[in-house]
C-alpha cells in the first residue's frame, strides 16, 4: 500500500467516535450511506491508516492523532435464526429497512499523540505544536474522525527544530504500539513504516532497521 | 583524604553477587569508570565518616540495544533509539559491579572491610588520585624502605604512584612472574634501582643465568642514585660489581655430600656408599676438612674401600675415580680447593652484585647457586644468633636480598634439584634472618608450587599459557580471581602487584627505568640485514682485490711490477 492509495476527500470525516476502551483506544463508527452524501471509500479507513479526531471543547484547534489498528462489523441480524420476511438486501430494504440501517463498520483507533492546527486547517509547524505518545486529552463520543493527509503525516513526524545531530524524524509512539497487548498492533506498525519510508528518504536505513526488528519479533521469535 | 572536591560516580542499585560486591548505576559521561578503577562510598563508623573504597570488577550496559539496531554499521543505534523517542544523550547507562576493599585504617595500616554494602540509592564517588596514592601504597615516596614501582594503571602517569614496601619484600620475598617479552626483567631492573637508591642502600645479589644485568653498572654514575651527607646519614654512591665468569668459583670444601651426589649423577648404590664413606673419612681429617682437592677425595675413597670382608671394590672405585676426576680434577673452572667467592665481597650495603652464570652448565649453575645460598644463609643465621663462624666464612651483619633470574631453573616443579632444598629453607626461615629472595620466572607452571606460594609479594605480568595461569591462580592466594582474569589482556609493562608489600592488589603501569634495559629482545631481522650487508661488502672487497702472482719454481713470491 502506498500513500497515494489514500488520496480521498480531504477534509471529509469518515465516521464518529462511539466508544472507548481506554484513554488511548477508541472505536469509531464509519458513516453508512444514509449518513453521507457519498459513501465513504474503504481506503480511507483501511488498516494502518493515520486518522485525526477533533477535540470539540479545546480552545486551541487541536486534534488527536491515531492509527487504525482493528475493525469490527455490527450486524443486528446476527444470531436471529427465525423465519424472515426478506431473503436478501433488496427485499430487506422494503420489508425491514432497520436491519440495514443498524448495520455498521467500527474501526479501532489507537491514539498516538495530538497535533495543533492553524486557522487555515494546516498543521502548526515546530515541535511545540505536537505531542507523540499518549495524548493529554481524551476525545468525546461523537467526535468526527478524519483521515490524515500525506502532508499532515509528514508534519506530525518531522521535528524541524531538532538539534543538528539528532534525527528530525520522530516515531516515539512506536514502542507504545509494540508493547500494547494486541496482536494486530505490530502489523499496524509495519503499515505505518510503509507510509513513512517514501516520505523520509534520508531515514530509509533507520526505518529498515526498525522494520527488521519488528519483523524478527513477529516472524522468527514466535517460531523459536 | 579530605579536602578534594568529591566527584559523583553513580547511585547504588543494591548488593552484588557476592557479599563483598555491590552494583551501582552510572551514565559515566566522562568515560572514567573503567574496569579496575576505584570508587568509594561513605559509612558511619564510630561516629566518624569512613570512605569505603571499592574496585570496579564488571561494567555492563544496562540499556543494551537490540541486535537488530546494531545491524547496519552506517547507522548509530542511538539514532534509531532517538527516532523511537529515546533521547540520544541518555543512551548510555551502565550497571557497574564493584568489589568492596574497605576503608583504610591508618592505625592498623590495612583495609578494613566493613561488611556493609552501600544502601540502595546512596551516592557512589569516584576515588581521586591523591586518596588512592595514600590508600594503596604502604610507604611514601623516597621514604626509607619505599620502592616506586610505577603508577596506577587506570590513572595518568604520575597521578597515583604505587610505592611498595621494601621491608616486606626483603623479609617475606617477592616473585615476578610473566611470559617472556612482557617486561619482567625490566620490572626487576626497576626493583634493583629502587633497592640501590639512597633511601634503601641495599645489599643485593643477582643470580643471572643469562648475563643480562650488566647495564646496571651505569647506576653508579647517575645522580639519582647519589646522596650527599646529612646529619643522619653519610654520603652515598652505590656500587655495582659484575663478577667475571672466571671469578665464579666454588671451594670444594663448601660442598656437602648431597652436592657431590648431585654433581656425580647416575651412581650405583655401591658407588654412593663408597663416596659417602670416603667423603666422611676425608672431612674428619682436620687437615683436609677445609681444604680438600679432588685428588684427596679419590685417595680417601681408594683408601677406605675394600676393607674388612675382602670384597673387590676395584672396579667400582675405578669408575668413581673417573667420575670425580672428570668433575673436580680436570674441570677446575668452577671448583677450586681454595678459591671461592667471598661473601663480604658479594654482599655489602649499597652494593649490587651480579653473578653471571651463563658460562656454566645446568648442574654447575644449580650447585653454585645452592652453595652460595647456603653459605649466605648460614652467615646470616650465625650473625642473628650471635654465633662465631666455624666453616671459614665470615658472618654477614646486615640483611641481604638475592634476586634469582630464571627461578624455575633453580626450583623446578617435579624435579629434585640441589638448589631447591636450600631455597625452600630460606623462603621459610629467611624472615627471621633478614634474608630476602626475589624469584623471577616466565614459567610459573614449571616452578615449584611451595616456592611460589612462599613469596608473599607477587608481581604478575601478562601470562597467556593456561598451565601457567592455573599455576599462578593455585599458588597466589592474595590476588582475586577477577584480577587474574586480566592476565592475558595485560600489555607490556603492566603488572598486577599483590601481597604483603601493598595494601591491596593493584594494577600498575611499571615506571620508566633510570638505567638502560639489558634484557630486551634481539632485533633479528635488523641484525640479519646489517650482517648480510657487512658480509657482501667483505666478499666484494675480496673479489676486487688484485690476486697475487703465484710463487716461482723456487717457491719465492715475486713482487708484482708496478703498473
Amino acid at each position: 500500500m502506498t500513500l497515494n492509495n489514500f488520496a480521498g476527500a480531504y477534509g471529509n470525516p469518515v465516521g464518529v467516535i462511539v466508544k472507548s476502551d481506554s484513554h488511548i483506544r477508541y472505536w469509531a463508527q464509519i458513516y453508512n450511506e444514509n449518513e453521507t452524501i457519498a459513501p465513504v471509500d474503504p481506503q480511507e479507513y483501511a488498516f494502518g491508516r493515520y486518522v485525526r479526531v477533533e477535540y470539540p471543547n479545546i480552545a486551541q484547534p487541536r486534534h488527536l492523532i491515531g492509527v487504525i489498528y482493528d475493525s469490527m462489523l455490527l450486524n443486528p441480524s446476527f444470531g436471529a435464526l427465525g423465519p424472515r420476511l426478506a431473503a436478501d438486501d433488496s427485499q430487506r430494504a422494503i420489508f425491514s429497512p432497520d436491519y440495514l440501517s443498524e448495520r455498521a463498520v467500527l474501526i479501532g483507533i489507537i491514539a498516538i499523540g495530538s497535533m495543533e492546527y492553524l486557522a487555515n486547517g494546516e498543521p502548526a509547524s515546530g515541535s511545540r505544536g505536537k505531542e507523540q505518545g499518549a495524548p493529554s486529552f481524551a476525545v468525546e463520543a461523537g467526535a468526527k474522525v478524519y483521515p490524515l493527509t500525506e502532508s499532515e503525516i509528514y508534519a506530525f513526524h518531522f521535528y524541524e527544530d531538532s538539534s543538528e545531530t539528532a534525527p528530525a524524524l520522530h516515531i516515539s509512539y512506536l514502542s507504545q504500539m509494540l508493547s500494547a497487548p494486541f496482536s494486530l498492533l505490530p502489523q499496524a506498525a509495519l503499515r505505518i513504516l510503509d507510509q513513512l519510508e517514501p516520505m523520509f528518504p534520508g531515514y530509509q536505513r533507520h526505518l529498515k532497521i526498525i522494520r527488521r526488528n519488528i519483523l524478527w519479533k513477529q516472524s522468527i521469535e514466535p517460531a523459536r | 583524604m579530605n579536602g578534594v572536591a568529591q566527584k559523583l560516580a553513580g547511585t547504588t542499585k543494591g548488593p552484588g553477587d557476592t557479599p563483598h560486591e555491590f552494583i551501582f548505576i552510572s551514565t559515566d559521561p566522562e568515560n572514567i569508570l573503567k574496569h579496575g578503577e576505584y570508587v568509594w562510598y561513605a559509612i558511619e563508623k564510630n561516629a566518624k565518616t569512613q570512605k569505603v573504597i571499592a574496585r570496579i570488577t564488571e561494567r555492563a550496559d544496562a540499556h543494551g540495544y537490540p541486535d537488530t539496531f546494531l545491524s547496519d554499521p552506517l547507522i548509530a543505534p542511538q539514532d534509531i533509539a532517538a527516532i523511537m523517542g529515546y533521547p540520544r544523550e541518555q543512551s548510555n547507562i551502565y550497571e557497574i559491579s564493584a568489589a568492596i576493599m574497605g576503608y583504610f585504617d591508618m592505625d592498623v595500616g590495612a583495609f578494613i572491610n566493613p561488611w556493609i554494602p552501600p544502601l540502595p540509592g546512596s551516592p557512589v564517588y569516584f576515588a581521586d588520585s591523591a586518596m588512592l596514592a595514600e590508600a594503596l601504597s604502604r610507604k611514601k615516596q623516597n621514604d626509607i624502605g619505599s620502592a616506586w614501582i610505577g603508577d596506577l594503571l587506570t590513572r595518568d602517569p604520575g597521578d597515583a604512584p604505587i610505592i611498595i614496601d621494601m621491608t616486606e619484600i626483603t623479609s617475606s620475598h617477592i616473585a615476578v612472574i610473566a611470559s617472556t617479552g612482557s617486561g619482567k626483567s625490566y620490572l626487576a631492573g626497576v626493583l634493583i634501582e629502587e633497592l640501590m637508591r639512597p633511601y634503601n642502600r641495599a645489599s643485593v645479589l643477582i643470580i643471572d643465568p643469562h648475563g643480562e644485568y650488566s647495564t646496571l653498572q651505569e647506576l653508579t654514575d647517575l645522580q639519582e642514585f647519589r646522596a650527599g651527607a646529612d646529619s643522619q646519614r653519610t654520603a652515598y654512591q652505590p656500587e655495582v660489581r659484575i663478577f667475571k665468569p672466571a671469578e665464579v668459583k666454588v671451594r670444594l670444601s663448601t660442598l656437602e655430600i648431597g652436592d657431590l651426589r648431585y654433581l656425580l649423577p647416575d651412581m650405583t648404590e655401591k658407588q654412593q656408599y663408597l663416596l659417602e664413606k670416603g667423603f666422611k673419612k676425608m672431612t674428619a681429617d682436620p687437615r683436609l676438612k677445609k681444604k680438600w682437592t679432588g685428588k684427596d677425595l679419590i685417595q680417601s675413597i681408594a683408601e677406605n674401600s675394600g676393607g674388612d670382608n675382602e670384597r673387590d671394590d676395584t672396579s667400582t672405585v675405578g669408575a668413581l675415580e673417573w667420575k670425580i676426576a672428570a668433575r673436580f680434577v680436570d674441570n677446575t673452572m668452577t671448583f677450586d680447593p681454595v678459591d671461592h667467592l667471598d661473601l663480604r665481597d658479594i654482599f655489602k650495603p649499597g652494593q649490587c652484585s651480579v653473578l653471571p652464570l651463563h658460562e656454566l652448565d645446568d648442574r654447575n649453575q644449580q650447585v653454585v647457586a645452592a652453595t652460595l645460598l647456603r653459605r649466605a644463609f648460614r652467615a646470616r643465621e650465625r650473625a642473628v644468633q650471635k654465633k662465631e663462624p666455624t666453616d671459614g666464612d665470615q658472618n654477614l651483619d646486615y640483611p641481604i636480598f638475592i634476586l634469582i633470574e630464571e627461578a624455575h631453573h633453580f626450583a623446578p616443579a617435579n624435579a629434585d634439584v640441589i638448589s631447591l632444598r636450600i631455597l625452600k629453607q630460606i623462603l621459610a626461615e629467611g624472615r627471621k634472618f633478614g634474608m630476602g629472595i626475589g624469584l623471577i620466572s616466565q614459567r610459573p607452571g614449571k616452578l615449584d608450587a611451595d616456592v611460589l606460594s612462599q613469596c608473599q609479594t607477587q608481581c604478575i605480568m601478562r601470562i597467556v599459557n593456561e598451565m601457567d595461569q592455573n599455576a599462578v591462580a593455585a599458588s597466589v592466594e592474595s590476588v582475586g580471581h577477577e584480577l587474574l582474569r586480566n592476565l592475558p589482556a595485560l600489555s607490556k609493562g603492566q603488572v598486577i602487584i599483590s601481597g604483603a608489600a601493598v595494601n591491596t592488589p593493584v594494577l600498575c603501569r611499571v615506571r620508566r627505568r633510570i638505567t638502560k634495559h639489558g634484557g630486551a629482545s634481539i632485533d633479528a631481522p635488523r641484525n640479519w640485514v646489517e650482517s648480510f650487508s657487512a658480509r657482501t661488502a667483505a666478499e666484494q672487497r675480496r673479489n676486487e682485490a688484485i690476486s697475487a702472482p703465484p710463487p716461482n719454481s723456487m717457491g719465492i713470491y715475486r713482487k708484482r711490477p708496478t703498473p
